[in-house]
């Protein structure tokens, strides 16, 4: 019990749990996310989880859009990687009806989801800087994030949600610039990643308060579903890239980057490597692009998919995105699930906070990456 | 393991589930009341470890509830699918799966929330995007909404 001194002050004994709310509006949640947290002093000794709070009920409105409209809800589920979003409903969709798009489109969607990775570390690394108090890190990040988002703009008009991949290709076909503005983006990410390791990574302050902070094993990774980035970080070897490549991931080489210690510290390396595994994917690909100005497959205006279940794979910045379709032959989908990364990714803090401090849980959601629209959905 | 190695070792492991091919993955559907050993015995057998579930889905198809498990092997790296319908709409109860594959935590408290399946033995089952008055389950096929109407 807490008592009341004589100077009106509030003594919480050694052993006395209490509760608290971090979120939905606090900083270092990016979104609206509630942790009910249990503490004893300033230790976790519980979280609880309370999403919902920006819920907008993607899946019922697939349920009464065409396949057309759903890549523009798709984008609003993990901002950070529309792109990516935008192709897994589309492969969906292709592979539902069979229909092979031009090697040229392959190609230039695999750059596309190449380029929202990257872009999407720079803005994680930028915020978990923020997070561990380095305020520095947010201006490096998004000087050359910024470099990113002039790419899609230029080829598809949108800088953050772009919509721009769609059942059988493409929306339109990308800016003439495209190519020569990413082989100039690549050797200025190059000289600049150096300064990011100089800068945070190597910094004594950040290295205390990563390593050895939030472990999680692989058993558990594998058991609650954590994929993407925060999975390599415990050696759970799952990126979608390698193991079931899809657009033109199978003609590049991607090395999976995998660390075994599991730590807050070990998820960090594991982002900051996939931008450079990422640029060097990007590299092999940017002389691939076939000539021409094929950039979508004639589709019919209204797409039916045959009666069936669909389902369909692909990694995104943050894991393992799946897109589960149940069609009837018509033109609404019967259901659509999405399996998000972070849906899954998130229910784990649960565990790993636990003995730690406030300011290590931050770390830890900071790590994770979360992405909270994806979450709600 | 191929997809016909892989149909014929759940045909002779799972002599009581319905096992068919499907376009992508084996289908295997089964009664409710088998559920939980069945996901067990995916989960445990030597020959099919399926020990990661990826996805896992609620479904109202033909006026029938029911879930869609999808699983894959991290050591074997194959992967099925695991169906399973309720009996009734009403009170639609199935066995959780989350001592097996702790990932049926949220998965399972979500399909709760949006269609209105129980699960037994979950250790949290809450609603978990809606508020916890909410009445109703949107994702139903009979679900009508009187404030916010989509309809096609």
């Amino acid at each position: 019990m807490a008592q009341t001194s004589d100077s009106h002050q509030v003594i919480i004994g050694e052993h006395e749990q209490y509760t608290i709310n971090m979120g939905p509006q606090h900083p270092s949640t990016h979104g609206v996310l509630r942790f009910e947290l249990s503490l004893e002093g300033e230790t976790v000794v519980g979280v609880r989880s309370h999403c919902g709070y920006i819920h907008r009920g993607i899946e019922k409105m697939c349920e009464v859009s065409t396949y057309q409209q759903i890549i523009h809800l798709t984008d609003r589920m993990d901002y950070l990687s529309a792109h990516i979003n935008n192709e897994a409903v589309s492969l969906c969709v292709e592979k539902a009806l069979g229909i092979e798009v031009p090697e040229r489109v392959k190609v230039i969607r695999t750059i596309l989801s190449e380029l929202t990775r990257v872009g999407s570390h720079l803005l994680w690394w930028s915020a978990f800087g923020m997070d561990m108090g380095a305020l520095t890190t947010f201006f490096y990040g998004m000087r050359d994030r910024e470099k990113i988002l002039d790419i899609f703009e230029e080829s598809c008009g949108g800088r953050l949600l772009q919509s721009f991949i769609c059942p059988g290709g493409l929306m339109h076909d990308v800016h003439p610039n495209f190519v020569a503005r990413i082989r100039e983006l690549i050797p200025y990410l190059r000289k600049k990643l150096p300064e990011y390791d100089r800068l945070l990574t190597g910094n004594i302050i950040l290295q205390e308060r990563t390593r050895n902070i939030g472990v999680l094993s692989r058993q558990q990774a594998i058991a609650w579903g954590v994929t993407g980035p925060s999975g390599r970080g415990s050696a759970f070897s799952c990126d979608v890239r390698v193991h079931e490549p899809y657009s033109a991931y199978d003609r590049v080489k991607v090395n999976e980057v995998l660390y075994h210690q599991g730590d807050t510290f070990a998820r960090y390396r594991v982002r900051l490597d996939e931008i450079h595994e990422s640029l060097s994917i990007l590299e092999q690909l940017i002389d691939q692009i076939p000539e021409g100005n094929d950039y979508a497959v004639k589709m019919k205006p209204i797409i039916k998919l045959p009666a069936g279940d669909y389902y369909q794979r692909v990694e995104t910045a943050r894991g393992e995105l799946g897109v589960y379709m149940v069609s009837d032959g018509e033109k609404y989908p019967v259901r659509v699930k999405f399996r998000s990364p972070n849906f899954s990714n998130l229910f784990v803090i649960e565990q790993l906070a636990v003995g730690h401090k406030i300011a290590d849980l931050v770390a830890i959601s900071g790590s994770l990456d979360l992405v909270i629209p994806d979450i709600d959905r | 393991m191929n997809h016909n190695e892989l149909h014929q070792l759940l045909l002779s492991h799972f002599s009581e589930v319905e096992v068919a091919v499907g376009s992508q993955f084996i289908e295997m559907t089964v009664a409710p009341e088998g559920l939980h050993e069945v996901a067990k015995r995916l989960c445990e057998h030597h020959a099919c470890r399926m020990d990661f579930l990826f996805c896992q889905s609620g479904v109202d198809v033909n006026g029938r509830l029911g879930v869609v498990y999808h699983v894959r092997s991290t050591t074997l790296k194959h992967a099925c699918v695991l169906k399973c319908f309720a009996e009734q709409r009403e009170g639609a109860v199935l066995d959780s799966v989350y001592d097996i594959w702790p990932a049926a935590y949220a998965f399972e408290r979500e399909i709760y929330d949006l269609l209105g399946i129980t699960f037994h033995h979950h250790p949290d089952l809450r609603r978990i995007f809606l508020e916890d008055d909410y009445r109703g389950f949107p994702l139903r096929k009979d679900f009508i909404d009187e404030i916010n109407i989509i309809h096609n």
